[in-house]
């Protein structure tokens, strides 16, 4: 859901008028502080006109907060009004079909995520990373009737999120990317360490642009063993390239 | 005439040829440069061989501290699977190994405990077995005249 720079000035607004009450402090007061009148800033916190950056940084000073304050928690006003709306959506939802949020508070065993999201989307091929990753993530929680949000999503990979994916949500996340579901709702260190090598490996294959590897092997690969193919294969395809540079630079 | 037989007739492998002719012959058939290269880093143990396909060429990589004779046969058999995939198009034939995929990177393991192998897999890991010693045949084999064929 994109949103307006009415709606956006609007939480900006609201946001200011919070952070004030916050203080302790009143609009007239704050907007004699801030050296403006106070229809002025009256205007601003109602929404009715874009309150400029020189506005903002005014009030912050006043309020003794960062700037940024206001603007990320008028972000976070945004995100959960798009959430009540598709909650209320989701009461007027046809029968059997069931609507629910992606994100849920904080959960315990979710501080890795953050990495191993990026890492799955680290690790999906060019021909799929071409596509805007939210849409592929959005798409395949859409069909089993689970909303997201892009600023959720966004908050949640930069490890910068007050929620969290609900583990419903991270189950259909494994799916789509093909791994392990318990690799990302719980804090398993044998399978932190299998599928972390693997997706590394994987990464690297695509960095190197490498499209299929054949191996032969007479058991199986621990993590360390993959860890240290994976550093082969990187050794091994630099040298062969930097041969091939100096045998262009000759001819 | 087996698959094995068929890539290499096809691939114009001759009895007598250089290891020389025939890398060139099986990169011609494959239709891209492939580079062999001895790892200077440690490949784990339980590997044994390893193709990288690139875009526009392919990479066999064996241990520079393996044997000359095993890693000659690696590398024959490595061969061998790109004379398959060449000629039968037989990538669809080997084991994927989704496990270690993760549905990101297209990743062959050729697993070789035979109990633990799909039977496509096999055939596919006889039949480039099967190039490999025709491929050993053909660069080491002793070569005969005509009349050798016969009298010695």
């Amino acid at each position: 859901m994109a949103t307006t720079p009415e709606a956006f000035s609007r939480a900006v607004g609201a946001s200011m008028r919070a952070e004030i009450a916050a203080a302790g402090l009143n609009v007239a007061g704050v907007a004699k502080q801030m050296g403006i009148s106070r229809p002025v800033l009256t205007n601003y916190i109602a929404g009715v006109r874009s309150a400029p950056i020189s506005v903002i940084q005014r009030l912050a000073e006043v309020l003794e907060i960062q700037p940024d304050t206001i603007v990320r928690r008028a972000q976070e006003r945004l995100a959960d009004a798009e959430r009540q709306a598709i909650q209320a959506a989701a009461a007027d939802a046809p029968a059997g079909r069931v609507i629910k949020m992606a994100v849920v508070p904080e959960l315990p065993n979710r501080g890795s995520l953050p990495r191993k999201l990026n890492l799955l989307v680290a690790a999906m091929p060019a021909d799929r990373r071409t596509a805007d990753i939210f849409q592929v993530v959005q798409g395949a929680l859409t069909e089993q009737g689970i909303a997201i949000l892009k600023r959720d999503w966004e908050a949640v990979l930069a490890g910068e999120s007050v929620v969290t994916l609900s583990d419903e949500a991270l189950g259909v996340i494994a799916k789509l990317f093909a791994v392990n579901p318990s690799y990302l709702t719980d804090n398993d260190p044998n399978l932190e360490e299998s599928v972390d090598a693997k997706l590394e490996f994987a990464i690297a294959m695509h960095d190197l642009d490498v499209q299929e590897v054949a191996a032969r092997s007479v058991g199986g690969l621990s993590p360390a063993d993959l860890r240290e193919l994976t550093a082969t294969i990187r050794a091994a395809v630099h040298t062969a390239e930097d041969k091939r540079a100096s045998i262009d630079r000759e001819s | 005439m087996n698959i094995a037989d068929a890539a290499v007739e096809a691939a114009g492998i001759q009895p007598g040829m250089s290891w020389s002719q025939l890398h060139q012959a099986v990169a011609t058939a494959f239709g891209h440069p492939i580079t062999i290269a001895p790892t200077a880093e440690r490949i784990p143990p339980t590997i044994t061989g390893l193709t990288l396909y690139k875009k526009d060429h392919a990479q066999i990589l064996f241990k520079r501290t393996d044997d000359a004779l095993y890693s000659g046969h690696s590398i024959l058999h490595e061969f061998g699977h790109i004379l398959l995939d060449s000629f039968a198009c037989s990538a669809q034939a080997g084991a994927i190994s989704n496990d270690l995929s993760n549905g990101v990177i297209r990743v062959r393991t050729r697993e070789l405990d035979l109990d633990s192998m799909d039977p496509l897999a096999r055939v596919t890991e006889d039949a480039a077995e099967r190039i490999a010693f025709l491929l050993a045949r053909a660069v080491y084999g002793r070569q005969f005249t005509p009349e050798e064929m016969f009298f010695g």
